[in-house]
């Protein structure tokens, strides 16, 4: 390639990708003195989170409509409150709702109610409810802080690996000998049995479902599912573990506040600047070279691309040992999940209250065989004739977030889609969830279907075409057991370094996974600053 | 009234086994049967004249050696021939065979894919290092994670070996494989369904598991840890069929001074004092013993021989958590001579070997998904041997015995219990199915044996029909199996140990659990046998 | 049809002829066969010794008709091959080959073997164990086909000093002018046949190249020019004496290639086993364990490497253990009697620290005694493992 290279500008670390994680990393970078770019490709921040739809007046809606997980920690050292994080709900309530119009209400706020709503089905599942909750939250707080680390590699002969095994044992031990037993037993156990085992009531068992196969490509019966649940029961969001929160202003106003707490601590933010290329000179990064010509001159570079993306991609194959490439190829990410958003000229009528509406999450999953059929059809490349999915109003509890026309937005995320409908287009895939969902909503809340004014919906591939994540995987990658952890994104890639010296990893696809968490971003960043400071 | 040192309940394979140890070691032994004849699910039948059938397991590998030999089954009549081919036939009449000879095999998937057939050599490395570690295991009683006691502390150690010598790379492949689904470990190295499919039939035997469901890949591992003659993953036919496995271990029990009780079904167990004393039969008689070894799966054990409140309530909810699924099914055929499978017309010596029916991974992942709704998979896997090319004493000159394992077959269906007519309309199915590859099969049916999942657990007593007693799943394995924290062959009663498929390492004929069980009782009794 | 209660008793054939059988056959006199990847070849035709001395002398024909062999063609085949060879294939003209050994991402060698460049975008990889798996992985990202060619072409190697002139007198002087690892495509017998100037005997020779329905028809010129020279057919057995002479290793028996390795101790890396002058760091693009190499090298090197040994006495060292003192450094992999050099020669693996020239290690060597076992000890010199390499191998 000839014509003139023009220069870029020279930073000590770039960040590719301005989603959330790569926010993240941009703003612990600066605030540790380094000089930080961060290179989105789009015209916007946000990545996934903010993904949403591109006509119909949509403003501010995003795909991660609500939040869980966020670490607390940046959420303090990032300073996010100050730079204009707020939450409109911290703890949502969740809604299971049922054809015929009955409500289980779970609410983390009102334990009472919990009780009352549970009770009105089984007066047993009533009892058993707050200890199962304890139970997964003393197992998942175990593993909570090994979300905030970097996964030790396999090299058993390295004393830094074994303290973090230790670590590991030490934190299961301390579980005491009846949890460690349950959490060694259950952790590669399915919800579907896990469910079955304590409770009897279908809504219930299947609000637990759904939450173990959110994101994944699961059914209920497929183990893995309790690992799932567990993760992200240990997220801890607004000071409360595995609750759901929304935050004012959506998904927009938490990057935002991601990139002024960067930009204030000196970090430069461009859109619109797509990486071609990740330059390698003699095995380390040598620059960026962007997508209009310029380069940019830089050592240390944070992707928060799909690991496919940055090491396929950006680097290329021959910088590669064929092996390693190979295993992030089998890496699974075909996404299963997808968006509707619709904008309704009244309130839906699901039997809630209007600010009861606005604080709950209502998911539709009725049963877990309704779950496992639904994981059935979209594993052979069919679309369940019924659909699970979550629903949420963020406009009724958030005046930032109501539509344009101030009308409610009703933005729902659908489980068990397809990633390629066999024998159809995407077209036909996004026009098929338009119908299910609208359908959906005029059985749930009856009356909703005659005010539907727009529809807007989003695919998998429409994502993957969005995001350039290949798959459109929510989590990049699947968050399964053999994906997980020391496995993440593939063996020998789990430390967020790359064989290729000064490039780090930092999306998704990393160690602890999806979910709007930061937690990629932060840990590849304080693992990045710590090899600089050693000089590896 | 005489007292004995142990009694057996239950002469399956495990149970024998573990009275044959421990009436070697010394013990007055008594085993009770409550059926007439011995075996339970390793027994040999002659259900129409003149033909002998291996009711419920039908083809041998896991049964340790060291067993064979502690035991001198030879001395007791076993013979075990390995089986030197198995094959895959298709619809399309394609087929796709494993032969003794690399070469051979190499050659016939290359048929199918080129590519396929070089990565095989890689697959079976791969799948070799992983029985590698776990073989040692087998006959090691699973150490206790949380427990401090230096016999755990030694046998963590010795796991944590077990898997570091498998180096970095071999420690990832192994996580992700204990971890992943069969059907993403064999995408990881073939394109040809049929190949995959064969494999994946490993995968899924005994197992309500679907060939994508994440952990099935060392369900696969569970059914090529076996050795035959130094081939490791080789199968054989026991001649005079799976009873003679049982009449073997049986008579080296006699040998050694052990008496065994046919048509002695225990009712109870005889618990005073939290410490079981004896059992009660049927009948009314007591039998006393210093101990009492159940070769019955965990549940039946707890839930029908001891009452509720003799037990801690979180081990009997332990066990009822405990999974046992009925997912298969079983036809015994008589034959009036040979079928001719098309398929393989050009290899008929295929046919001496296994022959799966096993399209493609969507054809099983489907027909798992029958049984989730609780339906027999309309279009069944078949794993069909034909004993008598091997053993001619299990049926008249000229005709043949063949065997056909079904899977998946739910314990009860969806509109209600397996009845007369179910069962014969699922006969149908398996039957119409064989027709499919082998015109003109029906013809040469002399009798057919339908067994449900159902019937199986009527007959033999297995839970649900299962043949592990108890799904082979993560947490269901080692320290895991059958309960967290009861995993060494003792339960919460004192003097009661458990010495079946229940227990680690599972099912599929091995003799471990009954000779991990002897070993642990010998070991709290404080006798050690001079070699 | 089968009958109704047996089933026939010869099956399928399990090894493949070669397309050369048919002459082999006829004059393999004492019917020593044995399989080569899935194939019938010959082990001896009547006396190994007759066999290897042709070849040292004269001549001799070799079947490597199984050999595997692989095509890899497209604009982006040379930088596939670059990254995937420790050596520099940019640097292979076409009409050239080379021999060089490939590795896993831990530097581990995956199999050794020779790199045909038949054009700019067509190259052809000879292996002894099957690699399309592993050429696929390498593919990736490269626009690049892969084929497997194995049965297509047959392969004759014609070896010995006299292999110039015997090619010469076939027609073909022009590919007898080859030089050292050329490889050229010359008319013959109104087709066409590829030689390449290559060999695994350590002798000047030249490997032929040939569709397989004209292998027996090349057999038959070779047979008739060679008449009133020495020249001879050879079997497997005097093979294995020639190259163990001229130093050559031999996947699954110096060491197995890493994707089939059950041991991870099993596998060597380029250093240890003497192919470290194969490793080309300074090329600019990366290859396949690349960054393991250099960190071995920064490390100090590889725990074991190959040797030669020269050892005392007659009795050949099969599977010898190898002592300094009383400490068991190493073992010997392929040992014979060099019938050209009158000395007993082995090639071992032992502990770096062990593996200079010069080093002297006592071998255990056992040797059957009649009906029992003998056992020797020997003083075993650590030489470099080129025992014999005549000057005219390269004239």
């Amino acid at each position: 390639m000839t014509g003139a290279v023009t220069k870029g500008g020279r930073y000590d670390v770039a960040v590719v990708g301005g989603g959330h994680n790569g926010l993240v990393a941009a703003a612990l970078a600066a605030r540790a003195g380094r000089s930080v770019v961060v290179l989105e490709a789009g015209p916007r921040l946000g990545g996934m989170a903010t993904l949403g739809p591109r006509n119909g007046g949509f403003d501010s809606a995003g795909a991660a409509h609500l939040i869980d997980g966020l670490s607390p920690a940046l959420v303090q050292s990032l300073e996010l409150q100050r730079h204009g994080l707020q939450f409109a709900v911290s703890t949502l309530d969740d809604v299971a709702l049922l054809p015929g119009g009955e409500l289980l209400v779970v609410s983390g706020r009102d334990p009472e109610a919990t009780r009352r709503s549970i009770g009105r089905f089984s007066p047993r599942d009533a009892e058993r409810f707050p200890e199962f909750e304890a139970r997964l939250g003393r197992l998942s707080a175990a593993l909570a802080p090994f979300l905030d680390r970097v996964p030790p590699t396999l090299r058993f002969e390295e004393w830094s690996e074994r303290l973090e095994y230790l670590r590991l044992g030490w934190a299961m031990r301390r579980l005491g000998r009846r949890d460690m037993r349950d959490l060694l037993r259950i952790i590669g156990m399915n919800s579907f049995d896990l469910a079955e085992e304590v409770f009897e009531t279908d809504a219930l068992k299947g609000l637990i479902g759904f939450d173990s196969l959110l994101g994944n490509r699961f059914g209920p019966r497929s183990p893995n599912t309790v690992y799932t649940l567990l993760q992200r029961k240990a997220g801890t969001i607004a000071g409360r573990r595995g609750a759901t929160a929304l935050p004012k202003g959506g998904p927009a106003a938490l990057i935002e506040a991601l990139a002024a707490s960067a930009r204030a601590a000196g970090a430069e933010i461009r859109t619109e600047a797509r990486v071609a290329e990740i330059l390698v000179d003699n095995g380390r990064v040598n620059g960026l070279l962007l997508a209009d010509g310029s380069e940019i001159d830089c050592r240390t570079v944070l992707s928060s691309a799909h690991p496919r993306t940055t090491l396929l991609e950006l680097v290329g194959a021959g910088q590669l040992d064929a092996d390693l490439v190979r295993g992030l190829r089998h890496a699974r990410g075909e996404g299963g999940t997808a968006k509707v958003w619709l904008r309704l000229g009244a309130l839906p009528d699901f039997g809630l209250s209007a600010s009861d509406l606005g604080r709950s999450r209502l998911v539709f999953a009725p049963d877990l065989g309704f779950l496992e059929r639904g994981h059935d059809a979209a594993k052979y490349g069919e679309l369940p004739d019924r659909l699970a999915m979550e629903i949420a109003l963020p406009g009724l509890a958030d005046e930032h977030q109501l539509g344009s026309e101030s009308k409610p937005v009703v933005s729902v995320t659908l489980a068990n889609v397809p990633y390629r409908l066999r024998n159809r287009d995407d077209a036909q895939l996004k026009q098929a969830l338009v119908q299910r969902t609208t359908a959906a909503l005029a059985d749930l809340a009856p009356g909703s279907g005659e005010t539907i004014e727009a529809v807007e919906a989003l695919t998998p591939k429409e994502v993957e075409a969005a995001t350039g994540a290949p798959g459109g995987h929510w989590h990049h990658l699947e968050t399964g057991l053999d994906q997980t952890y020391l496995l993440r994104p593939a063996p020998g890639l789990a430390q967020y370094r790359t064989p290729i010296q000064g490039l780090w990893l930092c999306g998704a696809g990393s160690h602890p996974g999806g979910g709007v968490t930061g937690r990629p971003g932060a840990n590849a960043a304080r693992a990045a600053l710590a090899a600089a400071k050693t000089g590896r | 009234m005489k007292r004995y040192d142990a009694i057996v309940i239950g002469a399956g394979h495990n149970g024998l086994t573990a009275a044959a140890y421990l009436a070697r070691a010394g013990l007055d032994v008594v085993v009770l049967e409550r059926r007439e004849a011995i075996g339970g699910a390793a027994i040999s039948e002659e259900r129409h004249p003149g033909f002998l059938y291996s009711s419920c397991s039908y083809v041998c590998s896991l049964l340790r050696a060291e067993i064979m030999r502690d035991l001198d089954l030879s001395k007791h009549g076993l013979r075990i021939i390995p089986y030197e081919n198995s094959t895959v036939i298709a619809r399309n009449g394609e087929s796709l065979g494993f032969f003794h000879d690399p070469a051979k095999t190499r050659q016939s998937i290359a048929r199918h894919s080129r590519r396929d057939a070089d990565a095989y050599a890689e697959f079976n490395r791969d799948l070799y290092r992983q029985c590698r570690m776990i073989r040692p295991l087998l006959l090691e009683t699973p150490p206790d994670p949380t427990s401090f006691r230096l016999r755990d502390i030694k046998g963590l150690r010795k796991l944590q070996k077990a898997f570091a010598q498998l180096g970095e790379d071999g420690l990832a492949q192994a996580m992700q494989f204990w971890t992943m689904s069969c059907g993403d470990f064999l995408d990881r190295y073939f394109e040809s369904e049929l190949l995959k499919g064969s494999l994946a039939g490993n995968s899924i035997i005994g197992t309500a598991l679907g060939p994508y469901s994440p952990g099935s890949a060392y369900v696969l591992l569970h059914h090529v840890m076996g050795d035959l003659d130094g081939h490791v993953g080789a199968w054989g036919f026991a001649v005079g069929g799976m009873g003679a496995v049982s009449d073997a271990l049986a008579g080296a029990a006699r040998e050694h001074g052990a008496e065994i009780r046919t048509g002695a079904e225990v009712e109870q167990l005889i618990v005073r004092g939290g410490r079981v004393e004896g059992v009660a039969l049927a009948g009314g008689e007591e039998i006393h013993a210093a101990r009492v070894v159940s070769n019955l799966d965990v549940k039946r054990t707890y839930n029908r021989l001891v009452a509720p409140s003799d037990l801690p309530g979180d081990f009997l909810e332990a066990v009822n958590n405990f999974k046992i699924r009925g997912s298969s099914g079983k036809l015994n055929i008589a034959l009036d001579r040979l079928p001719e499978f098309p398929a393989l017309a050009s290899e008929p010596l295929l046919q001496r070997g296994g022959i799966l029916i096993s399209e493609s991974m969507e054809y099983l992942e489907r027909g798992y998904d029958d049984w989730k709704n609780g339906l027999w998979s309309r279009e069944p896997f078949l794993d069909i041997t034909i004993p008598t090319h091997y053993d001619p004493t299990m049926a008249p000159p000229g005709k043949h015995y063949m065997s056909v394992f079904v899977q998946y077959v739910p314990p009860t269906l969806a509109d209600g219990p397996w009845t007369p007519e179910k069962r014969d309309a699922f006969g149908k199915t398996v039957l119409d199915t064989i027709e499919l590859y082998s015109p003109g099969f029906r013809d040469i049916v002399l009798d057919c044996w339908v067994r449900t999942p159902a019937d199986i657990e009527n007959e033999v007593g297995l839970t649900e029909g299962n043949i592990f007693q108890g799904e082979l799943t993560l947490d269901q394995l080692l320290f895991n199996r059958p309960v967290p924290g009861y995993a060494q062959y003792r339960g919460p009663l004192a003097g009661l140990y458990m010495c079946g498929s229940s227990t680690h390492p599972g099912g599929g004929v091995m003799g471990a659990p009954g000779a991990n069980a002897a070993r642990e009782i010998l070991h709290d009794a404080k006798i050690r046998r001079a070699a | 049809m089968t009958d109704s209660h047996s089933l026939p008793l010869a099956p399928g054939a399990v090894l493949e002829p070669t397309p050369f059988h048919g002459r082999t056959a006829a004059l393999n006199l004492v019917n020593a066969w044995e399989r080569w990847q899935g194939h019938t070849t010959v082990t001896t035709f009547l006396s190994p010794e007759d066999e290897y001395f042709a070849t040292r002398t004269a001549a001799s024909l070799y079947d490597v008709s199984p050999m595997l062999k692989y095509r890899i063609a497209g604009p982006g085949a040379e930088a596939m091959l670059d990254r995937m060879f420790t050596r520099d294939v940019t640097k292979l003209k076409p009409g050239r080959c080379l021999y060089g050994p490939w590795c896993d991402g831990k530097g581990r060698v995956i199999e050794e073997g020779t790199l045909f460049r038949e054009s700019a975008e067509s190259f052809r990889l000879n292996a002894a164990e099957p690699q399309l798996h592993w050429l696929d992985a390498c593919a990736y990202g490269f626009e690049a086909t892969l084929e497997e060619v194995t049965e297509e072409i047959a392969g004759l190697a014609l070896q010995g000093p006299l292999s110039k002139q015997v090619l010469g007198d076939l027609g073909l002087a022009e590919a007898a002018a080859l030089p050292f690892f050329g490889l050229g495509r010359f008319g013959f017998e109104g087709g066409e046949i590829e030689v390449s100037r290559t060999g695994f005997t350590g002798d000047l020779g030249y490997e032929l190249w040939i569709a397989p329905d004209r292998a027996e028809r090349l057999w038959d010129r070779l047979m008739a020019v060679a008449d009133p020279r020495y020249l001879r057919p050879m079997g497997s057995r005097a093979l294995d004496v020639l190259r163990i002479e001229a130093g050559h290793i031999l996947v699954n028996v110096e060491y197995v290639g890493a994707n089939h390795a059950l041991r991870d101790s099993q596998t060597r890396t380029p250093d240890g086993l003497g192919l470290g002058w194969a490793v080309d760091l300074r090329k600019p693009g990366y290859f396949n364990g690349r960054r393991a190499i250099e960190a071995e090298r920064a490390a100090g090197g590889p725990k074991r490497r190959l040797v030669g040994l020269d050892v005392e006495g007659r009795k050949p060292a099969h599977g010898a253990w190898l002592y300094a003192g009383r400490r068991e450094v190493g073992q010997v992999t392929s040992a014979c009697w060099s019938p050209v050099l009158k000395r007993n020669i082995a090639l071992a693996t032992v502990e770096a620290a062990y593996a200079e020239p010069g080093r002297v290690l006592n071998a255990e060597i056992y040797y059957v005694k009649e009906v029992t076992q003998g056992r020797v000890d020997a003083r075993a010199t650590v030489v470099e493992p080129r025992f014999y390499q005549p000057a005219h191998r390269r004239g």
